[in-house]
């Protein structure tokens, strides 16, 4: 089995997929020629052509609005936003058409659409290229919105995007793009949206993270884990929209402590609804406040101040010790 | 090379649009030969080799426009030359220079050359390799050792892969630019021909805006086994109300039996099972939880914060009051003895540098009388119902400084004589008056002794300093009429005063300890003896 990191599990993915179904087509700003600004589609335009793998003009609205026409007309795109903070221009084409068409025609027609976004910080990049968008896409009726954080689960969520009868946005943690790799299988497989992975069970506390965050979280847990004799449970969410709230909720009654670490904003973040989810159906058994650790309330920094903005292992150690001694 | 441009083919024609490709990268074309088919706005062109040679490159993919000016094709016409500047930039190695990439067949191969590792050293001869063909190695693994005129070097692999190629034999010498190792890596990145390596760099190197961090780091393969698993031991069902009760009044809330609904443990349920194991006497020790006092701060005030040490002494007071159910004994003796040994003992203690205080006699006493009574040199450990004999005395004693009451301890106290006592006495106290005890000094006390006669005091109910079971305190020696035989005579009168914890010593232990003491006390000579 090859081992391949997030980016190479990506573009293996949309190989398979160009290749099987003639349907796929793939698009979005320096797709086609240049294989993507993280090379997501390296290659792919050589492969497969200029009619199925191209270039766009810089106008996201358009990328998405196309996606939807071609949709509907039983195509299968699987475009490009170039990064999270340029998905606002398309942000109409999303809410008011991409998720609605299913509600609005009874049943009738869907855009299954997948919108894959390069998401997150991290990569001291400028304005608009490390962006949270977990809070403007979790929020929206009819679509759903993924985020893997290992190269296995990448290509087995993308698979299951391009296969959804739905819209999909594909969150990527750009900066995990390339800092491991992991065995991927070659041939296709699905893993189903809509399902947290228990990384770790334990006993104490849950912790819940997703994409690129997990990295400082096992890192802290496996650290604090020894500093406190105590076993963490650690959870990725896998799926913003719909949360697997089934998954939460059993393993906070089972560890009474529940931990959300997250880059995005905290106000109205999504560890705010998460904290919700365990109140509502959990609350009988919290023997600590249910908490989140977040960024702060700001537009992320750029280069030199970003990693004030980032949640480090060291602050969520003192995290989890502070719930654990509650 | 030749790069062979899109000219203009006639009648004002500015592009075209790439229809059919006749040939492939690394084919052979002759002069003439055709190239690719153009689609133009007035007709379809073939567009002819202008040279023979090599395809290195094409410029354009089936299906995209190509204007006048752009590249068609670049042919190795066997003349020479780089391929255009950019395409070159493109292929610059994005790892450490040292490194270079080769194709060996199908093998996928990394070049690890040796390089200058400082110093201007030029050459090294191999002394030990770590490894040999065939192994698997990581990203750090030391390879070979090599000595070289300053020193002796480990080379770490610069990428984790299978070591396809040594270099050089052990003994043998290594110039600065020669291979270490041939790698295989088995990412495939490198695989065979010019055109690859420049894609290989592109994948490894790519990061058009900021920065991305580029790791081999095994992530643990994954699959989609594991889910959570029902609840191992039982857990309780309350609101944080009742776990908050519980906690106060050390009941392990998992052990209570709920009433509310679905099992829920109310906070009636926490009180009844906290009061049902009073009753058993299973109770633990209840952790110390000082109720919220709402303190008036009207009228006026002032409101001073306190300083730490006052701070620590508030918590042990409050430990200790909560916890130990204590009773106090007081009574006193006749010392008329002890004044006059002390009065003629005193020129010779000061001869050696000694102050005989009457504190040194008590302690001696007390040391006696702890050698007897272990039980009063011990702990207790309610919540395994146990108690710790300890086979050592540090004997404590209370002393007055001005930032508050410091209770340093002798260690080691029985071993002493009594001027060695009186000695550490004064010095112990001398250094919690200057605030300079260490730490060792105030702790692991095992009784203490508290004089509040210095301060004119006969009598008081001293607090025990727990976790230790017994307190002495000292009062103030006066001249008190006295009944000897049938006569009333003028004694000095010392008042003692004993507190110890009642869970683990009666009021009868106490009265004989306290007889014992005062026994000491009245015959100093007895202390010879014990």
């Amino acid at each position: 089995m090859a081992t391949l990191n997030l980016i190479q599990a990506i573009n293996q993915t949309l190989d398979q997929q160009l290749e099987k179904n003639p349907k796929v087509v793939v698009y979005g700003e320096d797709v086609g020629f240049e294989g993507g600004v993280f090379r997501a589609t390296q290659g792919l335009q050589k492969k497969y052509g200029v009619a199925r793998v191209f270039d766009t003009p810089i106008a996201e609205s358009s990328i998405v609005g196309t996606a939807i026409g071609m949709a509907i007309n039983g195509m299968k795109p699987v475009i490009e936003i170039q990064f999270d903070g340029f998905i606002f221009p398309a942000f109409n084409q999303i809410v008011t058409q991409l998720a609605r068409t299913r509600n609005r025609s009874r049943g009738n027609w869907t855009t299954p659409v997948v919108i894959r976004i390069p998401a997150g910080g991290g990569i001291k990049g400028l304005e608009h290229h490390s962006e949270s968008l977990e809070t403007y896409l979790g929020h929206i009726p009819g679509i759903k919105v993924v985020m893997p954080s290992t190269p296995y689960d990448a290509k087995g969520l993308l698979t299951a995007a391009i296969y959804s009868d739905d819209p999909v946005i594909f969150l990527e943690p750009k900066r995990i793009y390339r800092s491991g790799k992991q065995e991927v299988p070659e041939e296709e497989y699905i893993i189903p949206i809509g399902k947290a992975k228990v990384l770790k069970e334990g006993n104490n506390l849950t912790v819940v993270a997703w994409g690129a965050q997990l990295r400082e979280v096992n890192a802290a847990v496996k650290e604090v884990e020894e500093e406190l004799n105590i076993s963490v449970e650690v959870i990725d969410l896998r799926t913003i929209s719909p949360i697997d709230s089934e998954t939460i909720v059993e393993s906070v009654k089972k560890t009474g402590r529940f931990l959300v670490v997250h880059e995005a904003m905290r106000t109205y973040g999504p560890g705010a609804e998460l904290i919700a989810l365990v109140n509502e159906k959990a609350f009988l058994y919290l023997e600590a406040p249910a908490t989140r650790l977040t960024g702060f309330d700001i537009v992320i920094p750029l280069a030199r101040g970003e990693h004030h903005h980032m949640i480090n292992k060291d602050q969520i150690k003192a995290e989890i010790k502070k719930l654990v001694e509650f | 090379m030749y790069d062979f441009k899109f000219a203009d083919i006639g009648d004002g024609i500015e592009e075209g649009k790439i229809l059919e490709w006749k040939v492939k990268e690394g084919d052979q074309v002759k002069e003439g030969d055709t190239l690719v088919v153009v689609e133009t706005d007035k007709v379809n062109a073939e567009l002819p080799s202008p040279v023979s040679g090599k395809i290195a490159k094409v410029g354009k993919l089936e299906g995209q426009m190509i204007m006048v000016g752009e590249t068609v094709v670049i042919i190795d016409d066997g003349k020479g030359g780089d391929l255009p500047k950019e395409e070159v930039k493109k292929e610059a190695p994005a790892k450490a220079s040292q490194a270079d990439v080769k194709a060996t067949g199908s093998k996928a191969t990394y070049d690890f050359k040796f390089a200058d590792i400082g110093d201007g050293i030029e050459e090294g001869k191999i002394l030990e390799w770590k490894v040999k063909e065939g192994d698997q190695v990581k990203e750090g693994d030391t390879l070979v050792v090599v000595e070289t005129d300053k020193v002796n070097a480990e080379l770490p692999s610069p990428v984790s892969g299978k070591i396809v190629k040594v270099g050089k034999k052990e003994g043998e010498m290594i110039k600065v630019g020669e291979t270490v190792v041939l790698l295989d890596d088995g990412s495939g990145k490198y695989l065979s021909g010019v055109e690859s390596k420049g894609e290989a760099v592109k994948e490894e190197g790519a990061s058009v805006i900021g920065e991305i961090e580029v790791s081999s780091d095994l992530i643990e393969s994954s699959s989609e086994v594991s889910a959570p698993k029902a609840p191992t031991r039982k857990k309780a069902l309350a609101t944080p109300v009742a776990r908050n009760l519980a906690k106060k009044l050390g009941v392990d809330i998992n052990l209570v039996p709920g009433s509310g609904a679905n099992g829920r443990v109310m906070k009636e349920d926490i009180e009844a099972f906290a009061n049902s194991n009073t009753k058993a006497s299973t109770t633990k020790t209840p952790a110390v939880s000082i109720p919220k006092a709402n303190v008036s701060r009207q009228g006026d005030v002032t409101v001073e914060a306190i300083p730490s040490i006052r701070k620590s002494i508030a918590n042990a007071m409050t430990t200790s009051k909560s916890i130990i159910p204590d009773t106090v004994l007081m009574d006193e003796v006749v010392i008329d003895a002890l004044v006059d040994l002390r009065k003629r003992a005193k020129p010779l203690a000061e001869s050696k540098g000694v102050n005989l205080t009457y504190m040194a006699f008590v302690a001696k006493a007390v040391i006696i009388a702890l050698q007897e009574f272990k039980v009063f040199n011990a702990s207790f450990d309610h919540d395994k119902n146990e108690i710790i004999y300890k086979h050592f005395i540090n004997l404590g004693f209370a002393v007055d400084t001005p930032a508050g009451l410091m209770v340093p301890n002798i260690k080691d106290a029985d071993t002493l004589s009594i001027f060695e006592l009186a000695k550490q006495i004064r010095e112990l106290a001398d250094r919690a008056i200057a605030r300079k005890s260490q730490l060792a000094e105030i702790q692991n006390g095992t009784f203490t002794i508290t004089n509040f006669g210095s301060v004119g005091v006969s009598y008081g109910t001293p607090v025990i300093n727990y976790p230790e079971v017994g307190i002495l305190g000292v009062g103030k020696i006066s001249k008190k009429p006295v009944v000897v035989g049938n006569e009333i005579k003028i004694g000095n009168v010392l008042p003692l005063s004993i507190a110890v914890d009642h869970r683990i010593i009666d009021g009868a232990d106490a009265g004989r300890f306290l007889l014992r003491v005062k026994e000491l006390l009245a015959n100093p000579e007895l202390m010879l003896l014990g």
